[in-house]
């Protein structure tokens, strides 16, 4: 318990250095923070003076990172100055999607890929695990929206089985019935999902293959082999779960991804998440925006790296007095 | 060797011919041949991988690419290793006070997402010199080479051999250039190829995102960009860059694979 206070104590700090430090690199950037609301606009310098203060664009570095903070501390986000809505409320609306194609891209990668990984671990000399290993280094290494703009070239242009990119129909009738709201809601999904996913399973997979394959040549596998020990009792019990370490580590550094998302990913699909949100508002430099954005992902790391340094000590029993 | 070493140095030996020798044989990657009948034309033996959308020849914006994606990779680790270097022999070798805040700052390069503060710096600077991109990437990319030169450097200061070198009265700094560095070097050198994958990967995207090399500089995320909205018409535009970047990130991995199974027999 002590140990969670301090592990959680540090946590915090590193958050808040970092957000500090956003929010400086952030504010001291050239170029004019009012451009976004002001554009081709002509002002005189009253009105630049009106809105740079009520904007709070007017303060020194030390003052507005400092009120930035404080607003922070009180769950306040601030004022996205692109859309003239509250950051918090544009953060919300584009959660869900992140969340949604994140999250089912982690479930699958750390179910089928892990399966996968411990199958071939333990039938290395199969042609299937040999041709999956060689797949694998193609998709460790394959770039994300390559292979997204191949699928959509594929499956959207040539066959046109799938749409190209969004969440759902905008032309779809408001009567829709649930049925046809919800394949609507599927195609719009399989894309970017098959994308991420394809994109990133390698990973665990080759993780887990590689613990796996350290654990199934120890002398207590070899041991509960001898003593007639089902075989899938030996991959489950005696090579897997020694087998979890590394996969705890990579779900911990993962684990952004279900806020973060992929830029690039949702940037192609055109998935309104706070991937392609970041993307956005760093493009038209909406200060408050991004820094928001930038607060979220700081959050989910460090959630990130807690849970798993917790998850090693339910793993690892050796951990504990560490 | 095995076959897939063999796989990563004929890829890596292709490419390096394909940035080398390309630019020098293939014509200019900025002339616009034909605008009225010479645009998005397929392969074909005048022009190997096809013509753009401004009738321009693939293959050498391909070659000339090479060079941009390629360099600001190599570049960008290179600054990304050295910086880690430092950073991480400071923080492992120094005691006290001073080794704590360095694993601080570590622990917080780590905590500020590098996408992030990517995006936000290219787009404050505008159209970016291929050099200042490289070395952004470079910049952003220390933390995670900083800690695991740390975690070793700590794990050789306590060898025997390096307190035998104590004994015998060397000073600090020759102790961590001479005993030290080299022995933290191998997983850097593992780290830094497999790490020229990930920072291909970010330029690309980043050039993707409209914030590389600016046009007409051909770069492989550029020409996947350029080649989107023509992409029914003209697949080969996706193909040509898609595959040398899937080739290039393949050699890297490989590559990495096969040092790390060389240099560090005992690590799975």
């Amino acid at each position: 318990m002590r140990w969670l206070l301090r592990r959680g104590a540090d946590a915090f700090l590193t958050a808040l250095v970092a957000v500090v430090l956003l929010a400086v690199v952030v504010h001291l950037l050239p170029g004019d923070p009012l451009a976004v609301i002001i554009g081709d606009r002509e002002t005189d310098p009253a009105t630049r003076a009106a809105l740079a203060a009520s904007w709070g664009t007017d303060r020194p570095l030390y003052s507005a990172v400092g009120h930035y903070l404080a607003a922070l501390v009180r769950g306040d986000f601030g004022v996205a100055m692109s859309e003239n809505r509250p950051v918090a409320t544009i953060l919300l609306e584009r959660l869900w999607p992140t969340m949604l194609l994140g999250g089912l891209t982690l479930l699958i990668d750390f179910t089928c890929g892990l399966a996968l990984g411990l199958w071939s671990a333990l039938h290395p000399e199969s042609w299937r695990a040999r041709v999956l290993g060689g797949l694998t280094v193609v998709g460790y290494a394959l770039p994300s929206f390559v292979l997204g703009m191949v699928l959509v070239w594929l499956f959207a242009l040539e066959f046109r089985w799938l749409p190209p990119a969004g969440l759902l129909d905008q032309t779809l009738p408001l009567d829709a019935s649930l049925w046809v709201r919800m394949a609507d809601r599927l195609t719009h999904l399989a894309l970017p999902l098959a994308t991420m996913v394809l994109a990133t399973i390698a990973v665990p997979f080759r993780q887990q293959r590689a613990a796996a394959l350290a654990t199934a040549t120890q002398p207590w596998v070899l041991a509960a082999r001898a003593r007639g020990v089902a075989p899938a009792a030996i991959a489950w019990r005696h090579c897997w779960r020694p087998a979890l370490t590394p996969i705890v580590t990579l779900l911990g550094l993962w684990l952004p991804m279900l806020v973060g998302g992929a830029v690039f990913v949702e940037m192609l699909f055109d998935w309104p998440g706070i991937g392609s949100l970041i993307a956005q508002a760093t493009a038209s430099r909406d200060i408050p925006l991004v820094l928001g954005a930038g607060v979220l992902l700081i959050v989910m790391v460090q959630a990130g790296s807690l849970l798993a340094d917790l998850l090693y000590r339910l793993v690892d029993p050796t951990q504990r007095d560490r | 060797m095995t076959t897939q070493t063999k796989f990563g140095l004929g890829l890596l030996a292709l490419l390096t011919l394909l940035a080398v020798v390309g630019p020098l044989v293939a014509a200019d990657p900025n002339a616009q041949r034909d605008l009225l009948n010479g645009t998005l034309q397929p392969p074909s033996l005048a022009h190997l991988l096809g013509t753009d959308e401004f009738s321009r020849d693939v293959f050498s914006r391909l070659a000339s690419g090479a060079r941009i994606s390629l360099g600001v990779a190599v570049v960008a680790v290179a600054v990304a290793a050295f910086l880690g270097m430092v950073i991480g022999l400071a923080a492992g070798a120094s005691d006290g006070g001073l080794s704590g805040l360095l694993r601080r700052c570590i622990d917080i390069g780590l905590a500020v997402p590098r996408i992030v503060v990517l995006l936000v710096l290219l787009s404050a600077i505008g159209t970016v010199p291929m050099w200042l991109f490289a070395l952004v990437l470079g910049a952003t990319g220390w933390p995670a080479m900083a800690r695991l030169i740390r975690g070793e450097t700590l794990r050789l200061r306590h060898a025997q051999f390096v307190a035998a070198a104590r004994a015998l009265g060397a000073p600090e700094v020759r102790i961590l250039w001479r005993e030290i560095l080299p022995g933290a070097l191998p997983p850097v050198l593992v780290a830094a190829t497999l790490g020229v994958a990930d920072a291909m990967l970010l330029e690309a995207g980043l050039s993707f995102l409209g914030l590389g090399a600016p046009p007409p500089a051909a770069s492989w995320g550029g020409m996947l960009l350029e080649s989107r909205s023509v992409m029914a018409v003209a697949p080969w535009l996706v193909l040509a860059p898609g595959l040398a970047l899937v080739a290039a990130t393949s050699a890297a991995t490989l590559l990495g694979d096969a040092l790390r199974r060389r240099l560090q027999p005992d690590a799975k």
